[in-house]
């Protein structure tokens, strides 16, 4: 009887053998699921098969990616630390061996109370006013764009279309807009405060203490449709059964959008959080555009400082060290995201 | 019950409504103002639209900036860089989704975090790489076309790594061995079974690259020069003029914008119904 059984078995094993042997002919490499191996010998020798010699097709396939990475991502990034640690300037450009190592001194001169210490800190000031007051408008007007359109229908179809219209125009464009609207004498947005008789006398937003405003208004307009976006595809995957389920317990509008809703939504929110406040925290485009070469110190955000201190001033050295400090609170922020990505896919 | 449905419904419209006035305001100013006269656009009562609409100003956009060199460079450039990178990427994201090897995490999670740090914290480095890099092979670099693409398409070579992967992954792998039984090699089941079936998420890729491409503003500023420069920097010499016409401004805005947006509402039906997951039934 046991006899029996273990021919049998063998048997089964052989044949399975066969078919691993041509699928081990065609394809050795790829991606082997378990379920079309057999047994636990088979699958023994099939990994003990893979050992012998390396694969080198999915090396070759990477290796431009990672060559173009290597000489536009990786190299950079350490030439740029390192010239943090330099007295870098133009005259360096032509010559490496002009450039001195000053260590630190290029960071402690951010520290420090003169006038590079000062405008650093406007222009974290800036960036921070600029990052927090941005999202938060951004997220909001997501959220709630998305809510309002989650329905089918070919009106909200076309709706939702339109809505994305500020996130295709390109960025300059929209800058340039937004400008010309904010202009004091001949700009819309003056007029028509005046003349809901909100204000008297047209206000200067280009200029002075209120010059952070148009570039926040700029780029709301420009990225709320991706957060608009990735919050219905969120609200969209939202099982019905939940909203049922509330219903038969009694459950109110306002119940169920804090206890269904939004607690479905934190994990798609966490990810697109953490893009939008490297991407807005990192803008150059909106007050490039709308400032150029001299914005004024309250709205002089850090990677329009970073470059104008390399590209007017031509200190690399120093911009090389704000942008190192900025590498190391973005890294901060990459491995928080990876983090939750991860988590999301245990999940 | 029912008039609170209605009243829910009159809210639901108003809203959609002050979205739509916020939305499309900045858009019908870009068209008004590029109606307008030199003199219209400084007159003390504010109009959306003119009184007197003329199409001067898209008339003049081509003479008094070369505009038609600027938007030849963009596009060329813009092409040129949807074309490396996809080729680049789809042969990473292929070895990433379909094959098991050492590294491929890493690989994964590097590209991942190149993605998420932006073109600003290079900039710096890689300007100053080229310049000593064409010092010392004696050709020029900064400033030619293929400095700008090499760099655009590397910034796109995660992104669209990453996209054209989780498109391959819904591929199943059942069809790629079938594929090998009947004596394709391996490449070969990635030309004729793969790259087929991913099409529609190889043209989303490649339109998000185009965009970026298109709309980049930093290392344009920094790596082209007069022959080589994209519309991008040339719009702010509308600006720099002394007159500050943004009529002009704005009707080279609408130029520049026009093949982004027909590219985005034609690729939304294409992306729609191009979605052909399900080939195998599970």
């Amino acid at each position: 009887m046991l006899k029996q059984l273990w021919r049998r078995r063998k048997k089964r094993y052989r044949q399975n053998w066969i078919i691993i042997k041509e699928n081990c002919c065609a394809f050795s490499f790829m991606e082997m699921r378990s379920e079309f191996i057999g047994g636990r010998i088979v699958k023994k020798l099939l990994i003990q098969r893979n050992k012998k010699k390396r694969d080198w097709l999915p090396f070759v396939c990477i290796f431009p990616a990672l060559l173009a990475m290597l000489f536009i991502h990786f190299i950079p990034s350490v030439i740029g630390i390192g010239i943090s640690f330099l007295n870098f300037s133009s005259e360096a450009l032509r010559d490496w061996s002009k450039a001195d190592y000053i260590g630190l001194a290029n960071y402690a001169k951010f520290f420090s109370s003169g006038t590079t210490g000062d405008q650093f800190l406007s222009s974290v000031k800036a960036s921070l006013i600029y990052t927090i007051a941005s999202l938060v408008l951004i997220v909001l007007l997501g959220l709630f764009a998305a809510m309002l359109l989650n329905q089918e229908g070919r009106v909200y179809r076309i709706l939702r279309a339109v809505f994305l219209i500020g996130w295709i125009l390109p960025n300059v464009v929209t800058g340039y807009i937004w400008k010309s609207m904010f202009l004091s004498e001949s700009g819309p947005i003056n007029a028509i405060l005046m003349k809901m008789n909100i204000i008297d006398q047209p206000i200067y937003w280009i200029v002075g203490p209120l010059s952070i405003i148009p570039p926040i208004v700029a780029n709301v307009w420009r990225s709320w449709p991706f957060a608009f976006i990735t919050l219905l595809a969120g609200l969209q995957s939202i099982p019905q059964d939940l909203y049922d389920a509330a219903d038969v317990d009694g459950a109110n509008r306002l119940q169920k959008f804090f206890n269904i809703t939004l607690p479905s939504l934190f994990a798609i929110t966490r990810v697109m959080i953490m893009l939008l406040i490297v991407w807005t925290a990192l803008d150059f485009v909106m007050v490039y555009t709308m400032y150029g070469y001299a914005p004024p110190a309250e709205a002089n955000v850090i990677p329009v400082y970073v470059y104008n201190m390399g590209y007017q001033t031509w200190d690399f050295g120093k911009a090389s060290a704000v942008s190192t400090l900025l590498m190391l609170v973005m890294l901060g922020l990459c491995i928080l995201y990876v983090r939750s990505m991860f988590q999301e896919k245990k999940e | 019950m029912k008039k609170n449905k209605i009243k829910l419904g009159v809210f639901r419209w108003i809203s959609i409504g002050c979205f739509l006035l916020f939305i499309l305001l900045p858009v019908l100013w870009m068209f008004g103002t590029s109606l307008k006269s030199p003199a219209e656009q400084y007159q003390k009562e504010v109009r959306f639209f003119p009184q007197i609409p003329q199409w001067d100003n898209y008339k003049k956009i081509w003479s008094s900036v070369p505009l038609a060199k600027y938007f030849g460079n963009s596009l060329f450039i813009a092409l040129c860089t949807v074309a490396i990178c996809i080729v680049i990427s789809i042969f990473a994201a292929y070895a990433l989704s379909k094959f098991r090897f050492r590294g491929r995490q890493v690989f994964g999670i590097s590209a991942l975090f190149t993605q998420l740090m932006p073109g600003v914290l290079y900039l710096l480095p890689i300007y100053i790489m080229m310049v000593r890099l064409q010092q010392s092979i004696g050709i020029q670099i900064t400033g030619t076309y293929g400095a700008l693409i090499l760099t655009y398409a590397t910034f796109g070579i995660p992104f669209s790594i990453w996209m054209m992967r989780s498109y391959f992954d819904t591929i199943p792998n059942e069809l790629a061995e079938a594929g090998q039984i009947d004596g394709c090699s391996r490449m070969g089941t990635f030309f004729r079974i793969v790259l087929p079936l991913a099409a529609p998420g190889i043209a989303a890729t490649a339109m998000y690259i185009f965009i970026l491409a298109w709309n980049e503003v930093l290392f344009a500023t920094v790596l082209t020069n007069e022959t080589t420069r994209t519309y991008a920097i040339g719009l702010r010499e509308f600006e720099k003029q002394y007159t500050k016409d943004y009529g002009q401004l704005m009707a080279a805005s609408i130029i520049v914008s026009a093949p982004i947006v027909a590219l985005f509402f034609t690729f939304q039906k294409l992306i729609v119904s191009g979605l052909t997951g399900g080939s195998v039934k599970e």
